[in-house]
């Protein structure tokens, strides 16, 4: 793949299959959570004041049980299952489906393989938002019939076993597993594939956010085993250059303001947390970029990572507001631009 | 062939080609309007008229296709048509033919996306029925067309 496009690559070939789904999509939309509000959650001086903010949204359904973080917790994960069925419910290809589950379906399968090579059990971090039951992954992996599962999971455990063995790191079995897993996103299953996109744009971002970590554990000669191949940017400009001189080389590309801006900071302070900010913004930039489809999976595809989106941020801010930190920090790690 | 059958053949293009349009166009907003009222069934009024819009071109076909059934005597007695008034009859029905055919497709299409407009700003819900409405144009300017036509074809 080459970057041909300025800004995000094309996509949104109409698709009339889904003008029910978008009109309903475009309704529950109105429910996300904007911005100013979670300025206003950060800002409860205790839990309690957020959680009667919190009475003003769609989730105040869910806070007569809310008592501490478990809770808390638990009504995040009502929610995202609520919108995966939503997608379920709206998304006519069956392969998207898979699509849409597959970051926790590969979860699982790392938490099954940590469990397997430490023989301890780490059931209390699977999810059962995979699209494979945690019952027929348990059966798998006792019996280590690993070809029972579907072919981009099976790949996954092999990559993962193997990666893991060479070094005996858990890290490198991340990463493979991770590989596989953008592997999977990024392979189109349909004519109309919006996470092939999505997640080709994602792939070229992590690989520049691995390139300054690793830059900043003085760790380059390791970058090409951490690299994802799935993203339109060329690996080997990565690999050949100097921190200086991307900036030149990614200026003639979508992420060079990205890579200046997050640089620059990243020099002064060692902290990527400008560049990771300014890496959502422009993905979530593009998933606003939806809004003009109004025949099409896109729409369905938005609302659902902006729902994550929307839950991962109640969670950076409920904790925040639970263990006292300063408002302003964790405005500062907040990247919801709804 | 007789000039009759060619009127006929006219008509019928006016009912069909118009109809199948409006069919089209209505099964686009009528999807849209559907998906919006399964969150919110408080915007049946608000969506009424963008669903209903592209279902005129219909009417306008069948109002061409009614009048040349009368013009050849149809519902009574039928009348002598030569091949040449025939053929007249059936250049008459092209404009709403064509015209509604295509303008109530793109008008469905426009009117579904005013539909996600309304869903998500209920207040600007009067400003899609004019881009509705501004292709309508079209549909209007065939049905006209092929009146003018029709009412000056001598039998």
């Amino acid at each position: 793949m080459a970057i041909d496009f300025l800004k995000y690559p094309p996509f949104g070939k109409e698709d009339a299959r889904y003008t029910y789904a978008v009109g309903r999509i475009r309704v529950l939309e109105k429910d996300l959570i904007p911005r100013p509000f979670f300025d206003r959650l950060a800002e409860a001086s205790e839990v309690s004041d957020y959680l009667k903010f919190l009475q003003e949204t769609p989730y105040s359904k869910y806070l007569s049980d809310v008592r501490d973080e478990d809770s808390f917790e638990r009504m995040l994960i009502a929610e995202r299952r609520e919108a995966l069925k939503t997608f379920d419910d709206l998304c006519v290809d069956e392969p998207l489906k898979f699509k849409a589950r597959a970051r926790f379906d590969f979860h699982n399968i790392k938490v099954f393989l940590k469990s397997k090579i430490e023989e301890k059990d780490f059931e209390f971090a699977l999810s059962e938002d995979g699209s494979v039951d945690l019952d027929t992954l348990k059966q798998v992996f006792k019996d280590e019939k690993y070809s029972w599962l579907p072919e981009h999971l099976f790949k996954a455990v092999e990559a993962g076993i193997s990666a893991y063995y060479e070094n005996k790191s858990y890290r490198d079995l991340s990463t493979s597993v991770d590989r596989e897993m953008y592997r999977f996103l990024t392979t189109p299953v349909t004519e109309n594939d919006f996470f092939a996109i999505y997640h080709s744009l994602e792939s070229d971002l992590i690989n520049i956010r691995t390139y300054l970590r690793l830059k900043s554990l003085e760790a380059l000669d390791i970058l090409k085993n951490h690299l994802l191949d799935t993203g339109y940017l060329d690996t080997s400009i990565l690999l050949s250059e100097e921190p200086e001189g991307l900036v030149d080389r990614l200026s003639y590309t979508p992420y060079g303001k990205i890579y200046e801006e997050g640089y620059k900071y990243f020099k002064e302070k060692d902290s990527l947390r400008l560049y990771e900010k300014l890496m959502k913004s422009y993905l979530n930039g593009f998933l606003k970029e939806t809004r003009k489809i109004d025949m099409g999976i896109e729409p369905i595809i938005a609302y659902l990572y902006f729902k994550f989106e929307e839950i991962r941020a109640l969670r950076i801010t409920f904790i925040g507001v639970f263990y006292r930190v300063k408002p302003e920090e964790i405005k500062e790690s907040l990247t919801v631009v709804v | 062939m007789s000039g009759l059958y060619i009127a006929m053949i006219g008509a019928a293009m006016a009912a069909f080609m118009a109809g199948i349009g409006s069919a089209i166009g209505i099964g686009y907003t009528g999807r849209a309007a559907s998906g919006v009222l399964s969150e919110a069934p408080d915007m049946f009024g608000r969506l009424f008229l963008l669903v209903a819009l592209p279902g005129t071109q219909g009417f306008y076909g069948f109002i061409i296709a009614l009048f040349i059934i009368l013009k050849v005597g149809l519902l009574g007695t039928p009348k002598a048509i030569t091949i040449y008034q025939g053929l007249e009859l059936l250049a008459a029905s092209l404009p709403i033919a064509f015209a509604g055919l295509l303008s109530a497709i793109h008008q469905g299409k426009v009117c579904a996306a005013g539909i996600d407009l309304t869903a998500k700003r209920p207040d600007q819900a009067m400003k899609p029925v004019i881009y509705g409405a501004m292709v309508e144009t079209y549909a209007v300017l065939g049905f006209l067309t092929s009146f003018f036509l029709m009412i000056n074809i001598k039998i």
